[in-house]
């Protein structure tokens, strides 16, 4: 039987895995707190609802506590790394299922939207007021749900996030090639939505 | 329709294109919430709770579903290996059972001429009238002898 791990101690992720496996709650807690901040804010670059992230965050903790007696410090990728693959999986999923059945607010662009649309962003880029802001958050929303998920995500890994191509394809179980093969696609599919309104 | 997307690819110049996916960039960037916005919603204070709940449905469920239909197919998958051996054990004893009725069944005359020696008020005759092998055949001097007696004693009485 495993000992209980020192709260007062700094454990590492491997180690509280390992305990939160053997089925210790507070194991499992400590992951969750050390890592929620980061996997909200990774599923918050797909989606602009904060229930919604709410929820990703959600599955994913669920996600992780049924999948500890899978992962292997050992064998596999370091646990951070790990979470961050199933929390873009279940983002994956989610926009999947937003593609059969679109958010709220409707993918169509309004009558406004269209030829203002570098302009509104530019005005987001340099940070002004909120509802212009929002304004561009959800026009941007409504132009990145017309490409393909897989687009989606590669774009955001990479221009989002800020990932390096080597790391995004350690997450996604790619070679380095393939990662930028689909970036380009990606950035094509983009350019052709963009050109569509434009 | 690819030579229509080809045509509007070509109504832009390269460094339009260059801006667009300047502006695409851009638009990636723009469509999400903000670090701020992000910690709040991680910082939701019935988050936790609500994932320790979904959990323990989750495991609810799966023992539920054991308990049901799929508790009978895992009966039936360790009742399968069981049945197996009985089938082999039975099939066994069955072919041993046969093999050995084989070998108490009479073979033969010299059988027979063995087994009617040592019964009583029995001589070889009446096991070999029943043989067809010709070294029980009665001979034709036998059924003369057998006639001339059956005469003399006719003639005697």
């Amino acid at each position: 039987m495993m000992a209980e791990p020192d709260t007062g101690a700094e454990l590492s992720d491997e180690l509280l895995a390992a305990h939160a496996r053997a089925g210790n709650e507070a194991a499992f807690e400590q992951l969750f707190h050390r890592h929620r901040r980061r996997i909200a804010r990774l599923a918050g670059r797909f989606f602009i609802k904060p229930e919604k992230v709410e929820e990703i965050v959600q599955e994913v903790f669920a996600k992780m506590y049924f999948a500890l007696g899978a992962y292997s410090a050992e064998r596999g990728p370091s646990f951070s790394a790990w979470l961050s693959r199933i929390t873009i999986n279940q983002c994956y999923d989610q926009l999947r299922r937003a593609k059969r059945r679109p958010e709220s607010t409707s993918i169509a662009l309004d009558e406004g939207e269209g030829p203002g649309l570098g302009a509104k962003l530019r005005m987001a880029a340099a940070g002004s007021d909120v509802e212009s802001d929002l304004v561009s958050r959800d026009l941007a929303a409504k132009l990145l749900a017309r490409l393909n998920p897989d687009d989606r995500v590669v774009l955001t890994l990479l221009d989002s996030e800020e990932m390096p191509v080597a790391e995004i394809a350690e997450l996604m179980g790619w070679s380095g090639s393939k990662v930028k093969v689909r970036a380009h696609r990606a950035r094509v599919a983009l350019r052709k939505v963009l050109v569509e309104f434009m | 329709m690819f030579g229509r997307e080809k045509h509007r690819e070509a109504e832009i110049n390269p460094d339009q294109i260059a801006g667009v996916e300047r502006l695409g960039r851009q638009i990636v960037r723009a469509a999400g919430l903000s670090d701020d916005e992000c910690d709040r919603a991680a910082s939701s204070p019935m988050l936790y709770a609500r994932i320790r709940a979904q959990i323990a449905l989750e495991q609810s469920g799966t023992t539920e579903i054991y308990g049901s239909w799929f508790g009978m197919i895992l009966a039936a998958w360790r009742a399968i290996p069981v049945m197996a051996i009985i089938t082999i054990i039975a099939a066994g004893l069955f072919w041993l059972v046969s093999a050995s009725n084989k070998a108490e069944r009479p073979r033969g005359p010299e059988v027979a001429r063995v087994q009617s020696a040592s019964a009583e008020g029995l001589g070889p005759v009446s096991a070999c009238s029943i043989s067809s092998k010709e070294e029980c055949g009665i001979s034709t001097e036998d059924v003369l002898a057998t006639m001339i007696d059956r005469g003399r004693e006719d003639s005697g009485r």
